[in-house]
């Protein structure tokens, strides 16, 4: 996985709570192996019904185009454990969102694709919004480093990550190299274990 | 120290703390479907790397399948893809898998019962969020992303952040005609959709127990609806009974040593959950999702909430799903006419609930004007209910019957409703555009949607002559 440091770039609020994963890439955009699920990116809301860019949509808005910071509201991306939403994220461009809640899958999946999720209390996501809703777009650096959210106006807004996510980030650790060096400790489980409960270890039919 | 039935299984299977509330977890079980596993596949064969333990991986073919009568592969054609290549896949891993043809075909959650995959005390995980559902056997069942999935194909394990015990007690008697469907709306309608985020939701008190295996499963089922991952019951009787005889279920001397151990799966009566939440089992009525989210629950006959009466921050949302919905505060659904009915799901789609849909639509007829979907969970149940004559019963009624899958569930093949369709839906979310660009949903029993399909319009199922 590429390590995550910083991201560095446009703040795009949308502000709607409880987004669902099926609003955030929609089934239609998973029907097909080679569809780029960026294109699927908030699909309902971001495409008029002949396929054209609905300009009333904030991902649509001049101001914030090339936008890499989604700041969203509470709960963001319940629903679906559909990776696909993070995955039209990041392809779209998105490497960081910022959000007063996450579900617990989508939260998970972000750590796996290097896309950071930052949750902050009501407080801290106030002063985000109010950096984010002014008349032109804001720029923002999210410091993976030293946890903060810097804007070009000089505010620095501090977030909490647990450590042992933040190194994942950081280093972009290939998680499941690291289980296959564990194999020693699992296999002497797994012995433990099949003693506990044999019938959890089906044989190969 | 006196333990929650979630910290003893998840103990029981901790290879390693990882520190920062992570635990390396030993899998037992992993099923895999069609659609969130070929990305798995792809980046476990670009690294070289192999299934670790085939036997305990299982795979069915049930997302975006077609679900027409008589269907293939390829009937709807841009499943032909995902289905071949779980099928590749699974051959060159020798994993079983449970193929478009096979008997024991059927969607994720409803195999995993029938199959016997899913035990008391055991892990199980599925790249799908309602994989909470076979908690109701006891097992600690929960929903994965694509990259956990490539982790547990390669590791058969899993490095997991370990949510926050937490216990829903509906205690009391369910009135007639409340069904697990209601009870679980209910959950929802009184604890809201971020109830169980962070947590691990074991459901408990006299009504719960009084559910049968696959009521408890229409109940765990929706518990990611809640926020929560993991949902589950501790077993039972009748969770030792269901589980009797299922084809991967332990038997003969090892059943009888499982058995021991599974008598000793609850919670300790002192045990400590971070959460408490109790609901009255009597005061739960047949409910009805109104807006675009889970948590957006009425009873049938009572009005939807007027806008003074939604908390302030909460009003623009509320705003646009009556809209979206085409609904008008403070007014009842009831009389709202329906265009689609969708009986099925892994809420709602075993034998029990087909069962009860035959019942209550002998002698009536689908309203005209309506289109009214029966898919059963899986080959089993189609059989089942067949033997039984219930698909006979439903296509005289003037229902579809038709073959296994999520369906319209999540709109992902063709089983999809119209824009500005309003749909009375026994599956589990109601999501903006879930069930196909425009599409209204709303969230009910079987029983309720096949009132509503016999009166064309929101209907509570008493009141029906």
């Amino acid at each position: 996985m590429e390590p995550l440091i910083s991201v560095k770039g446009i703040v795009v609020p949308l502000l709607r709570d409880n987004v669902d994963t099926d609003s955030i890439i929609p089934a239609e955009f998973m029907r097909s192996l080679s569809t780029d699920p960026g294109r699927g990116l908030f699909a309902r809301w971001r495409y008029r019904a002949d396929g054209s860019e609905n300009p009333d949509f904030v991902l649509n808005d001049p101001r914030y185009r090339g936008a890499t910071i989604l700041l969203a509201g509470a709960n963001f991306a319940c629903g679906s454990s559909r990776e696909n939403a993070v995955w039209a994220l990041q392809r779209f461009g998105v490497r960081c969102v910022i959000a007063l809640g996450f579900s617990d899958i989508f939260y998970a999946n972000c750590f796996k694709n290097g896309v950071l999720p930052v949750q902050l209390p009501a407080s801290a996501h106030a002063l985000v919004v109010d950096e984010a809703l002014g008349e032109e777009a804001s720029e923002a650096t999210v410091d993976l480093r030293t946890q903060e959210i810097e804007f070009a106006s000089g505010r620095r807004i501090g977030f909490d990550l647990d450590a042992r996510r933040r190194a994942k980030l950081l280093s972009g650790e290939d998680e499941i190299a690291a289980t296959l060096n564990r194999w020693a400790t699992i296999d002497s489980f797994r012995a433990g274990h099949a003693q506990r409960a044999p019938w959890l270890y089906l044989k190969r039919r | 120290m006196p333990l929650t039935l979630f910290d003893r299984i998840w103990n029981d299977h901790l290879i390693e703390d990882m520190g920062d509330g992570v635990g390396l977890l030993q899998i037992d079980r992993h099923m895999l479907h069609e659609v969130s596993s070929p990305e798995a596949f792809v980046r476990l064969a670009a690294a070289g790397r192999h299934v670790a333990s085939p036997a305990q991986t299982f795979a069915t073919q049930d997302h975006i399948l077609s679900t027409a009568p008589g269907r293939t592969d390829g009937t709807f054609a841009l499943a032909t893809e995902y289905v071949r290549l779980l099928r590749s896949h699974c051959a060159a891993h020798g994993i079983q898998i449970f193929d478009v043809h096979d008997p024991r075909q059927g969607i994720v959650h409803v195999v995993a019962g029938e199959q016997g995959l899913a035990l008391p005390g055991a892990t199980f995980v599925c790249g799908d969020s309602h994989t909470a559902t076979v908690g109701a056997l006891g097992a600690l069942a929960w929903g994965i992303g694509s990259s956990e999935v490539e982790h547990v194909l390669a590791t058969q394990t899993l490095a997991q952040a370990k949510p926050a015990p937490m216990q829903i007690r509906v205690d009391g008697r369910l009135r007639p005609g409340v069904t697990p469907k209601d009870v679980i709306l209910g959950i929802l309608r009184n604890f809201g959709i971020t109830a169980g985020v962070g947590h691990a939701i074991e459901y408990a008190g006299e009504a719960i127990r009084a559910l049968s295996i696959e009521g408890r499963m229409t109940v765990c089922n929706m518990s990611i609806e809640l926020g929560a991952r993991f949902g589950f019951v501790a077993p039972d009787d009748a969770t030792f009974d269901y589980l009797h005889g299922k084809p991967y279920a332990p038997s003969g001397r090892e059943w009888e040593g499982a058995l021991a151990t599974w008598s000793t799966l609850r919670s300790d009566d002192d045990a400590r959950f971070a959460k408490v939440l109790e609901l009255d089992a009597s005061r739960l009525k047949p409910f009805i999702s109104w807006g675009t989210t889970p948590g957006d629950i009425v009873a049938i006959d009572e009005p939807i909430p007027d806008i003074a009466a939604i908390a302030a921050e909460r009003r623009a949302g509320a705003k646009a799903a009556f809209e979206y919905m085409g609904i008008t505060p403070g007014k009842p659904l009831e009389g709202l006419p329906v265009d689609v009915v969708f009986i099925g799901s892994c809420t709602n789609s075993r034998l029990s609930d087909l069962r009860g849909v035959a019942q209550f639509v002998k002698g009536r007829r689908v309203a005209r004007n309506v289109r009214a979907l029966v898919v059963p969970g899986s080959a089993q149940v189609k059989k089942a209910a067949e033997a039984e004559g219930i698909d006979a019963m439903l296509c005289a009624a003037g229902f579809e019957w038709r073959e296994p899958g999520c369906s319209m569930c999540l709109g992902i093949n063709d089983d999809v409703v119209p824009a500005g369709k309003r749909c009375v839906s026994t599956s589990n979310r109601n999501f903006e555009g879930r069930q196909g660009k425009g599409a209204r949903t709303h969230l009910a029993s079987p029983i309720t949607a096949a009132a509503c399909a016999i009166a064309g319009r929101i209907v509570d199922a008493g009141k029906l002559p």
